[in-house]
């Protein structure tokens, strides 16, 4: 070793010899590690029994849970989703209307009317008060409210259903684009 | 520079997710319904591991949306769908916590298991019932995050985004979490192994 060697003789970091964290174990297990990183942690796992444990641990846990089946939902909560129209108050929802049950913003004329629908007796939840059937569509389609809140006053379409995608044709802007 | 077309990170671009935007027309209610009610109910289910909450849990979350519907901006629909069943859940979570808190402060071995029986959750769905258990038996936040990871398949800054909180929470958690899910399903495979073994012994 030369004098001038010993200044410089601080070991350059083997990253590959640095256990991995917790973090960067599920990371790596989720491929949510960048490039560099990864090649790293891979060339440390090469090496490592304990940390490739750690990985293999949580890959186990991950295909568990990634290969279990699925409850399927009830047909019963589907109807009660169905049926949210005609139970639920919708605050938001201009002056004197309400939504019927096909998503169409209706405006109710007699609430006491309607009957609860079927399907709904075994849903555990108090039901919401009613309104909704037995009322007069008044044109607004429920996409029409939906769209509200990305269009500009002036377009605000007051006719059902018009389909047309208001001011969102523009180009998607990715940050950093040139 | 390489211009390398960037993973589209939906946080900072306009509502509109590329593709969907030209083509997107509004949902009927009936659409949002059938489009989204199966994935919205699984989250549920495995968040709150029984039929009866996963329920409740779906309905109230799809009533919300129904009543925000109008803050709706396209393309984050999912998102949205995400951030509102995980947050009701954890609300729904707290909210019992305290109950517990004020109501049994002596009863606490029943809180530790709380769930359904095993064979309730296989009979009403026949889901591993091992898995959910272990997955019940995860703090609320870690469960939280490791189902938005593997069960609904969300990136690390999606769930980052849906629990509002940092990415390096995120990975500690799922990693945690994992661990922790992993450790409960073996303890109880092998219990239930013993058990059977015992049980060929004897019959």
């Amino acid at each position: 070793m030369s004098a001038g060697g010993r200044l410089f003789s601080v070991q350059v970091p083997d990253w590959g010899q640095d256990h991995l964290t917790v973090e960067a174990v599920a990371a790596y297990v989720d491929g949510e590690l960048a490039e560099r990183p990864y090649d790293r942690a891979t060339r440390h796992l090469a090496a490592c029994p304990e940390c490739a444990a750690q990985v293999v641990a949580q890959g186990q846990a991950r295909s568990a849970l990634r290969s279990a089946r699925c409850p399927s939902l009830p047909s019963s909560l589907m109807s009660a989703l169905r049926s949210i129209p005609h139970d639920t108050e919708l605050p938001g929802a201009p002056n004197g209307l309400a939504m019927s049950p096909e998503g169409e913003l209706v405006s109710p004329l007699d609430p006491t009317e309607s009957a609860p629908p079927a399907g709904l007796a075994s849903t555990p939840k108090p039901r919401r008060s009613r309104i909704g059937a037995g009322a007069t569509i008044s044109g607004l389609a429920l996409g029409a409210l939906a769209i509200g809140a990305v269009i500009i006053a002036g377009d605000t379409p007051t006719s059902a259903s018009t389909g047309v995608p208001p001011s969102i044709d523009a180009h998607l802007q990715l940050p950093g684009a040139p | 520079m390489t211009a390398s077309p960037a993973p589209s990170t939906t946080l900072s671009a306009e509502p509109v997710l590329p593709g969907e935007g030209a083509e997107w027309t509004p949902p009927s209610w009936d659409e949002v319904v059938r489009e989204h009610a199966d994935r919205v109910y699984r989250l549920a289910y495995r968040l709150t591991g029984n039929q009866h909450d996963a329920e409740d849990l779906t309905q109230e979350t799809f009533v919300r949306v129904f009543r925000s519907l109008s803050s709706y901006k396209p393309g984050t629909f999912e998102g949205w769908l995400h951030r509102i069943t995980t947050n009701l859940f954890l609300d729904m979570v707290r909210r019992r916590a305290r109950i517990r808190m004020e109501a049994l402060p002596e009863d606490s071995d029943r809180i530790a298991g709380q769930g359904p029986e095993p064979e309730q959750v296989f009979s009403d769905t026949h889901l591993d019932p091992l898995l959910q258990e272990a997955l019940d038996e995860l703090p609320p936040e870690f469960r939280a995050a490791v189902v938005l990871c593997d069960v609904e398949g969300l990136s690390y800054e999606e769930i980052g985004a849906t629990l509002n909180v940092k990415l390096g929470t995120v990975r500690s958690r799922i990693h945690r979490g994992r661990a922790a899910l992993r450790n409960s399903l073996e303890r109880r495979r092998a219990a239930l192994a013993e058990e059977r073994q015992l049980q060929e012994v004897a019959g």
